[in-house]
Order: structure tokens, then sequence, then C-alpha cells
């Protein structure tokens, strides 16, 4: 009876009201473009405005997921991934254990950990191309002055030591970021939590594995579906250092839909990458978190 | 009788009346310098850089353009990274909603791609309004208005400016070991050349491979010197293939001179700015460039002063084609149908205002590269008289082998094919990995 009441009805419309500005924002900004991105996919477009769309089914799809360029897009992107789970989050952790503690100068610190995110994308690229430059740059300098010019290699030209360059450059860049969201989690712990460890012994360590990992179990799931998401659309940072080259060897999946897109002139096939990166994150964030993360275990 | 014969030529009058007026009327919409603008907006996208010589050169067109047709603004879109030029423009070009009124492009089959859809304004009858306008352009930019490869008739846009690529060599470093420019006729002297100097501890090109059209270019340029020119329409036709005999030989000869370490020793670690740096500053003998080079800003830069920098014809393979060369129009600017009969008629306004004598000749002294448009001043330095004297012998020229193909992915599918070779990819590798990307595209 509620239901069909005139306060209810009221209370409704009013609530409507509220949430539409959202839905409209939503269905414009973000249903509409996957539906047309869909519809994309599904057709051949050379991306001249008033050309034909022609149908061609599940065409792009198959050549996608057959193409060899594709599949070396995604092992740079598992590259990102490995990068971001092995490398990133350890150092962001720790960072994260040292900004929080009593130490002095954590302030200095902090600053200095978020210093690579504040610079920019294209800034750290460049300067990081130039460090790696194997004729001038610094570390091929650092290698003639201790005796290893044998060392010395092409790293941003070389196939997969130039995709662990851009990984990497991408961790030292983020670390700082993904410091904040580990801090967040580590000054919520209570300090009662803290003293009753210290009572029955539990420090150094052994306090970081059995209580303050845990009971940063949230943030340790934040991050990983940042990570992932973001390692399945890297685009700026490899953009930046190496646009993908050479040969593609260093093209993330982004890349590959962009290039697709608006060098090669196949929209169709961009939107086929870009419908399976969407799929393929949605289902990698699910499975975080009902299956590794349990909403009960939170 | 007579009232019939009065109602026909009453019909008549009127019917040639009404012709008269469709014609009067067609005339005066072609007629764009008596047209009046009121507050129209033309953007117009292209390459320009205010960085390079020719940046405040272009901005001085725009302004004047504007301050002679007051009723018209011109905004520019500006982007000087080829690779993030032509990603913009494609961006821009995916919808009508965001078409820029005038683009800048090299033709071929992109171009091509953009008169299948009608969005280029086809020039013919703006030229046969103002007849003088076509007698302005000389033979160097006429590839890049015609489509005629491609089924289209007609005039689409106007070319501006033109190259040849060219061997710019270091005198000094030539001396020093020996080596008499003028024996560098064959592809085979020069890697002679190249050998001498290597030998001897110099190192005889840097090419920027990390910016793929540097091989792109190589590539082009043999095949014209080996086959003749008209390889680019055979191999846009697919009647030679890119893994087949002929064209596997020219990369086996990009192969034997990267091998031996003649055309860089960080190929794909230096950009084709750095290449240009490295040889303006002697570090390098050659310099394989197309004639912009003798334009750009060579301020304090001791070699040129000194006259130390001088051009050559890029050495041929095959005698035959010792006059076919890599070149022609550098850019042409192409009025974008938007469907805007306004827009439409500045822009082609434009586009008379840059080729115009004046303007011309004005842009021509400030920045001594070939033209596509007849230019009447001598201004320019020894190195663009040089350059001149060498563009004015050669029979046949192409641009880019690629675009002659209709595909037009086709440039980028070779160019980083080609950037293969830097790698270590063999002559079959590459033809294979084009051949293979062709099926997987089409």
């Amino acid at each position: 009876m509620f239901f069909k009441s005139k306060v209810y009805r009221k209370s409704f419309l009013k609530s409507l009201l509220f949430v539409l500005p959202g839905v409209a924002l939503t269905v414009i900004f973000v249903i509409y473009p996957v539906i047309n991105t869909f519809w994309l996919s599904l057709n051949k477009w050379n991306g001249i405005g008033g050309a034909p769309v022609t149908w061609v089914g599940l065409e792009n799809y198959i050549k996608t997921l057959t193409s060899a360029k594709f599949w070396n897009s995604m092992l740079n992107a598992l590259y990102f991934t490995i990068g971001g789970f092995v490398v990133l989050m350890p150092i962001a952790f720790g960072l994260a254990l040292l900004v929080t503690s009593k130490m002095r100068g954590t302030k200095f610190f902090k600053a200095a950990y978020l210093m690579p995110v504040m610079l920019g994308t294209t800034a750290v690229g460049l300067m990081w191309t130039f460090l790696l430059n194997a004729d001038y740059g610094v570390l091929a300098q650092f290698l003639k002055f201790i005796g290893k010019p044998e060392w010395i290699i092409n790293w941003l030209a070389t196939p997969t030591v130039n995709i662990w360059c851009v990984v990497l450059v991408n961790e030292w860049m983020y670390a700082g970021y993904n410091m904040l969201i580990f801090a967040a989690g580590i000054v919520a712990i209570p300090d009662e939590v803290h003293d009753a460890a210290l009572l029955d012994g539990c420090t150094g360590l052994k306090k970081i594995i059995h209580i303050t990992v845990p009971l940063c179990k949230n943030m340790f799931m934040v991050f990983s579906v940042l990570c992932i998401t973001g390692c399945l659309k890297a685009f700026d940072i490899v953009w930046a250092m190496t646009n993908g080259g050479p040969m593609d060897s260093s093209a993330t999946p982004a890349i590959l839909l962009y290039t697709q897109g608006f060098q090669y002139k196949l929209m169709g096939r961009s939107g086929a990458i870009s419908i399976i990166l969407l799929v393929l994150g949605l289902v990698l964030s699910i499975l975080l978190n009902k299956v590794i993360f349990k909403q009960e275990d939170m | 009788m007579k009232k019939k014969l009065l109602a026909a030529m009453l019909t008549l009058a009127m019917t040639a009346s009404m012709g008269t007026m469709v014609y009067a009327e067609d005339a005066a919409d072609y007629d764009v310098e008596n047209r009046e603008y009121n507050d129209v907006t033309i953007t117009v996208h292209t390459r320009w850089d205010e960085a390079d010589t020719s940046g405040p050169l272009y901005k001085a067109i725009v302004e004047g353009f504007m301050e002679k047709y007051p009723g018209i603004t011109v905004e520019t879109i500006a982007i000087p990274t080829e690779s993030e030029w032509l990603n913009s423009e494609a961006v821009l070009m995916s919808d009508p909603a965001s078409m820029p009124n005038v683009i800048v492009e090299y033709g071929g089959s992109r171009v091509a791609g953009y008169v299948e859809q009608d969005l280029i304004v086809k020039m013919d009858p703006y030229f046969e309004q103002y007849p003088d306008w076509p007698d302005r352009f000389n033979a160097l930019g006429a590839s890049m208005v015609d489509f005629s490869n491609y089924g289209y008739e007609g005039t689409y846009g106007v070319p501006f400016t033109a190259y040849e690529v060219m061997l710019f060599y270091n005198e000094d470093i030539l001396n020093e070991n020996g080596i008499d420019p003028a024996s560098l006729q064959t592809w085979d002297d020069l890697m002679a050349a190249c050998e001498t100097l290597k030998a001897n501890g110099v190192q005889p090109f840097e090419m920027g491979e990390k910016d793929d059209y540097r091989f792109g270019h190589l590539h082009s340029a043999l095949n014209y010197k080996t086959y003749g020119c008209d390889m680019a329409e055979k191999l846009g036709s697919r009647e030679v293939l890119y893994d087949g005999e002929e064209q596997k030989a020219v990369y086996q000869m990009i192969i034997d001179a990267a091998d031996k370490g003649y055309l860089g020793s960080n190929l794909l670690g230096i950009d084709d700015g750095q290449e240009r740096s490295l040889f303006n500053t002697g570090k390098t003998a050659f310099l394989f460039m197309g004639t912009w080079f003798c334009a750009e800003d060579h301020t304090g830069l001791e070699l040129f002063d000194n006259q130390k920098i001088h051009a050559l014809r890029m050495p041929y393979v095959n005698e035959e084609y010792k006059y076919h060369d890599m070149g022609g129009g550098n850019e042409a600017y192409y009025a974008i149908n938007t469907g805007d009969a306004d827009e439409v008629a500045a822009s082609v306004l434009f586009l008379k205002y840059l080729t115009s004598e004046e303007v011309c000749n004005t842009f021509a002294a400030g920045y001594p590269a070939p033209m596509s448009v007849n230019v009447t001043t001598d201004a320019g330095n020894y190195l663009s008289q040089e350059a001149a004297a060498v563009i004015a012998e050669t029979t046949d020229v192409r641009g880019d082998i690629e675009n002659y193909d209709t595909a037009t992915h086709m440039i980028n599918t070779v160019r980083q094919a080609l950037q293969g070779i830097a790698m270590g990819s063999s002559a079959d590798e590459v033809g294979q990995t084009i051949v293979d990307l062709i099926a997987e595209y089409e």
C-alpha cells in the first residue's frame, strides 16, 4: 500500500530528480560511448567523417585475437602488471611504513617521494629517455666510467628490455602516489592495536606481517584494482618514452588501439581492442573482489 | 497565333534569363574575392613550427590575410611533429563537426580517402574563375593535388613548398679523407667512400631511425634510383610485390650499409633532429635529407658560415635513373568541404592569398626552400642555390613510395617493417612483415 501512497510517489520522484543528473552524465559519457564502441567493433570504418560503415560482424575480434601484435601488447601489459605487484607494491608499502613511522623528516620524504608523479608523465618520460640514451645518457656514462662499456645497449630500442625500462620508470613515478594509499591504511590502524602488539612482544617485521598487512587489506585491494586496470590501459608513459616502438615492440594494448585507429585507420579493429580491454578489466576487477579479497574477509 | 508566339518567346526569354541568373549565381559563388564576409572563422590545421625559420613567416601570412580581409578570422592548429600532426588530423577528420576548414597534407592515399568522401573542395571552378591562378604553380607539386590515379579527375588543393631528397656532405671531412665529392656518382661510390671514412674512424652517416621515416625515405629514394620513378605506381598497384626480388634487393642495400655501420652507430637511439645536429657540428660526413635542410636555421653554425656543407644529387644505382629522385611537393593546402558556403569561400580565398605572388616571394625570401609556386625572387643561401641547380636537372620525381598505394595504412606498415632493419631483420623478414600486415589489415 505504501508504494502506491502519495508520500511514496512524491519521495520517489524527488529522489529520481536527485539521481537524474548522475544517471544522465553516466549515460552520455560512459554507457553511450561503450555501446557506440561496441557497435564500431562490429563494423569496418576508415575513420573519415561521412565514410561508409560496413557491417563485418565478429571479424575485427577474430583478426585482433589472432594478431601477433595484439598478443605482444598483452604480454607488455602483463609485464606492467608483474612490475606493479612485484616492484611497485612492496616499494610503495615500504615507503608508506617509512613516512608513517616516528622517524624525523617524514614530511620531507613524503614530498620527495611524491615529486615524480607531480612532474607529469611527459616530463618524466623525456627525462628518462635522456638518462637511458646509449650515447650520452647517465647510465651509459656510468658504465663507461666503471669500465663496463660492453654492458651498454640501446635500452629503449631493444625488445623486452625497452618495455621493462618503461615499467621500472612507471614504478619510480607512481611509488609516491601508491605510498599515499598504503599510508592512509596504516594511519587508520588504531594505536591500541599497536600497543597491544608491543605488549605481546610483536615488533618489527613480525608486527608488519601479522598486524599491519592484514589490517591494510582494503588498501591492498584498492591498489590491486588500480594496478590491474591501470596496467591494461597504460599509455602515456609508453608513448612519451618509446611511442610503442620500435616495430610496436613496446606497445601496450592502449597504444595499439590508438595507432590502429588513428594511424592505420582501422577504427573497427581499434573498437574491438577497446571492448576486449573493457571486458578483461571488468572480469579481473570482479575476480579480485569476489575471489581474492572476499567481502567477509574485509 | 500571335499570342502563342508571344507566349513562346516569353517562355524562352524567362528560361534564358533564369539560366543567366543561375550561371551568374554560380559564377558569383566561385568569385571568392568579391564576396562579403561577416564574422567568418576558418580553422587551419598545419605542421607549422613556431621555432622553425618558417614559423614567423607563416604567422605573417595569417596576419596579413586577416588584415586584408577583416571579415575573416583564421585560427590555426599547428602541430610540428609529424606523427602527432597526423594523429590529430585523423581525430579531427573523423567527425564533420570537428573538421578544420583547411588542412596541410602530402597528397597520396590519405587525402584520396577524403576526396572519395567529397570532403576536399575541387579547385577547377575557382581556377576557371581566376585563370591566372593555376599558372602560378610549377610541376613540382602537381602530384599532390592530382588524384586521377585514384579515379578522381580534377585538381584538389594547392601545392606550396617543394623538396628533393639529396646528399649533403661536409667538404672538410671529405678532403681530409681523400674523397672527391664529384666522384660520388653511384651508390657503390658512396659505399666505397663510407668504407674509407669508417676505416679512418669517421662516421659516414648517423641516421635518426628513431623517426621511422628515415629508412622510409631511403627506401623510396633507392627505389627511384634503381628502378625509376614508375616503381611508385607499380608498387602502389601491387604489380610489384613488397616481398618480391626487386624490393628485397632494395632492403638488402640498406641492410648492407647498416650492418657495416655506415648509416649510424645508434640508429634507433637517435631522431632526425639529432641526426642533423651531428652533421651540422661536423660529427658525420654525410646527411641524407630533403632540401628543407637548406632553409633551416643555421645561425652560428661554423660549417655553414664557412660554406663547408654542400649539396649533391642522391647517387644512382642504375645510370638510366640518374635524374630520377625522391621529391616533389612538400606540402599542399586543401580546403575542406564543411558544407558552409561562407567557410568554403573564405578557405579558398585563404589559399589564393597564400599562393599569391607577393606572399610567396616574401615567404621564399625568408625560407629558401624550393617552392611548388613560381617565385620571382632570387633570395636564398648558397646551399639552397646548390640544391636548386640539382633540382633543375631532375627529370622525374615521386614522393614517399608507400603513398602511391590505395591502402592508407601502407606508410606506417612499410616504415615500421623497415625499422626492423635496425633491429637485425633480414630482407626476407622485412618483405614478409609487410606482406603479412597487408593481409591482416585488408
